[in-house]
């Protein structure tokens, strides 16, 4: 009985920002998961539009393009709203936000930092998604850095990194002992780490199980029963769970059938293991949870040696769109990372080290970034996959 | 006043053959579990047994709501047993009663109907408010509403605060227009606010987007609104009194450049208007303005030539609002102390005005008032209201 109801999901759901957005705006929301602010536009006039449109409304063309903006304007006024009719708000209250006017023309209405509350003063806009998923703008004062986690309103933007508990699925390889290390430094509370061989087996654990927090979780994902302890153990107390079997499976020679086993069968193990208890505990505190899926910007196609692992990527990347479907609703958030090569592999190009990866995914919940592509290897495919996705896919399909 | 078969400088004909009649303000209430379609049926039959017509005898009708759906007006036809040669409706807002005018006199000026009914009627269900702002506009749900879902308190709380600071207005030229319609509202029945309201009381209320506090802000309702359009011979021969329509302007999106609404399309058309009146500022008796926040009572004042841009904070100072001030506004309490029933919100200033021309206050009249000037605003899309019109009316004889 207990089991089935586990099974059927939370009973309560946590309050969320209003979530509703055009299809339109959606292409604003999906440049805010990556950190970037994009505004339409206009390919005839050079008009900038917002809030985003299907003709531009100087000219009338369609030709509506999606362009980086700085940010920078003038914040013409402000408020502090101490009533909303959203319950999100609502627990959330006094909420500031104001008008600004960006350089580039438009007026928008942006969440304050709390640095940018008093008109007029010069600021600079930029976007994130916020618990919902949907884009939202955030102003900030130009010279301030933004640390959006000891902002009281756009940490709600983030997912906090201080003091959570953590579950890193494999800490056998390089980047799983790295990504601990990180989370230590980020001054993490608990750390979980997985391991699949016996502890003592594992090179370098001594100095891992010697930083504070960190404790090993035997974890064999080929294995059922071992994923269900697992999630029986500390399945209640994951506050950001990452599963970073990629970068283990990366490396490898491998079949096609075990790599798609562990990246995405060991996904979907996971997944429905791991998102009820995490759910339950989200929909009781409203504090933010987060699922890292730190995967590889070949899911995005292939070019290089491991065809079969291009494949499991692709595949664990379709589930994590299902996952952030239905753990949105939960509200955890679902960040997925693209590195390209790692550091110690077979393919060519430039390669990103455990170390440069793990602050990536860090550094991105505390950003509140969502999509990122860590490195100049992913940076470069993004961008020709962004260009033009069949495009891009001609170019992998050609023999070189 | 203009003589008969006046055309405006920009070639509109004038309104002398037709006329407003039975102007009726029906079922105010602050929440009803009924339907907007329970609203339109009292509202329509308070009409026509005022009127002293029957329902048959309606051939045009035109409609405004924000709580109809999923039905249009043309589904409203059948649900409410009309049948009728003209339809229309506005999805003006707080415009709606200035442009179902404009649209109805020219329908029977031109014969395309005899006797048009303009009905405006809203519900409001608990919780049903917050869910229509949610999806309000595209432009809401995309750019405004996951901003702290303040609603229209957050919107004109930005176009307060800027406007204060631009204009000098101080809490106190809000309040003495707020205390000044309260006032106003105890003489009319049907108003939903029944306690006096002292400008201390206004200055001390619970703070609701800042600066706006609860007096600025207009509190949603359910009720109806209606007034019909005929020919002057066809009242003459119903022995309906009437209201004359002098002038009457409408625009939609003007300024759209200025970086944040200080300003509404009256400037554009204002010449117009009293052009096609054949009247001034000096002339008007007294002002309905579309008040959800008094801030906007200021910029239609300025913006319909009353005072000039920024003098709305000294007009204020200079002049008293009351039934029988110096310069009477909102003669039943306005929406801020009668209530906003949705787009009835937006009929509300032109039946009262009109009930005053023909001397059928509900409540206190303004003593000798010849000439009223009925302004709307709605729409607030994005960052602003869209829509804005006015209408000049004069009493019978006059």
């Amino acid at each position: 009985m207990a089991k089935a109801r586990a099974l059927a999901g939370p009973l309560h759901f946590p309050d969320l920002p209003p979530r509703s957005r055009s299809r339109t705006a959606l292409a604003l929301s999906a440049a805010a998961a990556m950190g970037q602010f994009e505004l339409q536009v206009c390919a005839e006039c050079a008009t900038t539009q917002y809030p985003p449109r299907e003709a531009c409304w100087k000219c009338l063309s369609s030709r509506l393009e999606w362009r980086t903006c700085d940010g920078y304007g003038q914040l013409l006024s402000s408020t502090r709203l101490v009533h909303s009719h959203s319950a999100y708000f609502r627990s959330r209250l006094p909420w500031y936000v104001g008008l600004v006017q960006l350089d580039c023309g438009p007026s928008v209405l942006a969440h304050l930092s709390a640095t940018a509350r008093v008109s007029p003063t010069r600021v600079r806009v930029s976007a994130r998604v916020d618990q919902s998923g949907g884009g939202v703008l955030i102003a900030a004062a130009i010279d301030e850095v933004m640390n959006m986690t000891s902002d009281r309103q756009l940490i709600e933007m983030t997912i906090p990194v201080r003091g959570r508990s953590i579950f890193i699925l494999d800490a056998q390889s390089p980047c799983g002992q790295a990504l601990a290390r990180e989370f230590v430094s980020a001054e993490a509370g608990t750390i979980w780490v997985g391991h699949a061989v016996p502890w003592s087996s594992v090179a370098g654990c001594d100095t891992l199980t010697a930083l504070p927090g960190v404790k090993p979780v035997p974890l064999d994902i080929t294995n059922n029963a071992s994923v269900d302890r697992a999630a029986a153990d500390i399945g209640a107390g994951v506050e950001i769970f990452v599963n970073n079997l990629a970068t283990a499976t990366g490396a490898e020679p491998a079949g096609a059938q075990s790599m798609m086993y562990r990246n995405y069968f060991g996904l979907l193990q996971l997944a429905q293991r791991f998102e009820t208890p995490m759910s339950n505990r989200r929909a009781h505190s409203s504090a933010v949870l987060a699922w890292v899926n730190v995967l590889s910007v070949f899911a995005l196609g292939n070019e290089g040696l491991n065809a079969a692992f291009a494949a499991a990527m692709a595949a664990a990347r379709a589930e994590s769109i299902e996952q952030r479907k239905r753990m949105r609703a939960a509200g955890i958030r679902v960040l997925n990372v693209f590195p390209g090569p790692l550091e110690g592999g077979q393919d060519g190009g430039p390669k990103v080290s455990a170390a440069t990866l793990s602050r990536a995914v860090v550094a991105a919940l505390a950003d509140g970034i969502e999509d990122v592509y860590p490195g100049a290897f992913a940076q470069d495919w993004l961008a020709r996959w962004r260009a033009n996705p069949l495009a891009f896919e001609h170019e992998l399909a050609v023999n070189r | 006043l203009r003589e008969a078969g006046y055309v405006s400088a920009v070639g509109r004909k004038g309104y002398d053959d037709v006329v407003v009649v039975a102007p009726i303000t029906t079922s105010y209430v602050r929440y009803s579990v009924d339907g907007a379609h329970a609203f339109a049926g009292r509202t329509l039959r308070a009409l026509i047994d005022s009127a002293g017509i029957s329902k048959a005898q309606i051939d045009g009708f035109c409609f405004a709501s924000f709580t109809l759906a999923p039905d249009t007006v043309a589904g409203l036809t059948q649900h409410l047993g009309l049948n009728v040669r003209w339809l229309d409706q506005t999805p003006t807002g707080g415009a709606s009663g200035i442009v179902c005018l404009r649209r109805a006199l020219r329908a029977v000026q031109s014969g395309d109907a005899s006797i048009v009914a303009c009905v405006a009627a809203d519900t409001n269900q608990i919780g049903g408010f917050g869910s229509m702002l949610e999806h309000f506009s595209r432009f809401t749900e995309d750019g405004v509403y996951p901003y702290g879902a303040g609603g229209p308190n957050g919107s004109f709380a930005l176009l307060t605060a800027y406007y204060m600071k631009e204009y000098g207005a101080t809490r106190e030229d809000f309040g003495k227009l707020c205390v000044a319609q309260r006032e106003n509202a105890l003489r009319f029945p049907l108003a939903l606010m029944k306690t006096p309201l002292t400008m201390q009381d206004y200055m001390n209320a619970p703070p609701i987007a800042d600066p706006l506090c609860l007096y600025d802000c207009v509190m949603p309702c359910a009720g109806g609104e209606a007034f019909l359009v005929m020919s002057l011979e066809r009242a003459t021969q119903l022995g309906l009194p009437y209201a004359r329509v002098l002038g009457t302007i409408e625009r939609h999106n003007a300024f759209s450049e200025d970086p944040i609404q200080m300003r509404g399309g009256w400037v554009l058309d204002r010449d117009e208007l009293y052009a096609q009146a054949g009247v001034t500022c000096a002339n008007i008796d007294f002002v309905q303005t579309y008040d959800d926040y008094p801030v906007i009572s200021l910029m239609q004042l300025e913006d319909l030539g009353f005072c000039a841009k920024g003098e709305g904070p000294d007009f204020v100072r200079q002049h008293t609002f009351t039934l029988d001030g110096s310069f009477p506004v909102n003669t039943s309490g306005g929406q801020l102390s009668v209530g906003q029933a949705g787009a009835a919100g937006g009929f509300m200033g032109l039946t009262e005005a009109v009930r005053q021309l023909t001397d059928t206050s509900l409540g206190a009249a303004v003593v000798d008032a010849k000439v009223a000037l009925v302004s709307g605003y709605g729409i607030i899309n994005y960052d602003r209201g869209l829509c804005t019109g006015a209408a000049i009316f004069a009493r019978q004889g006059t």
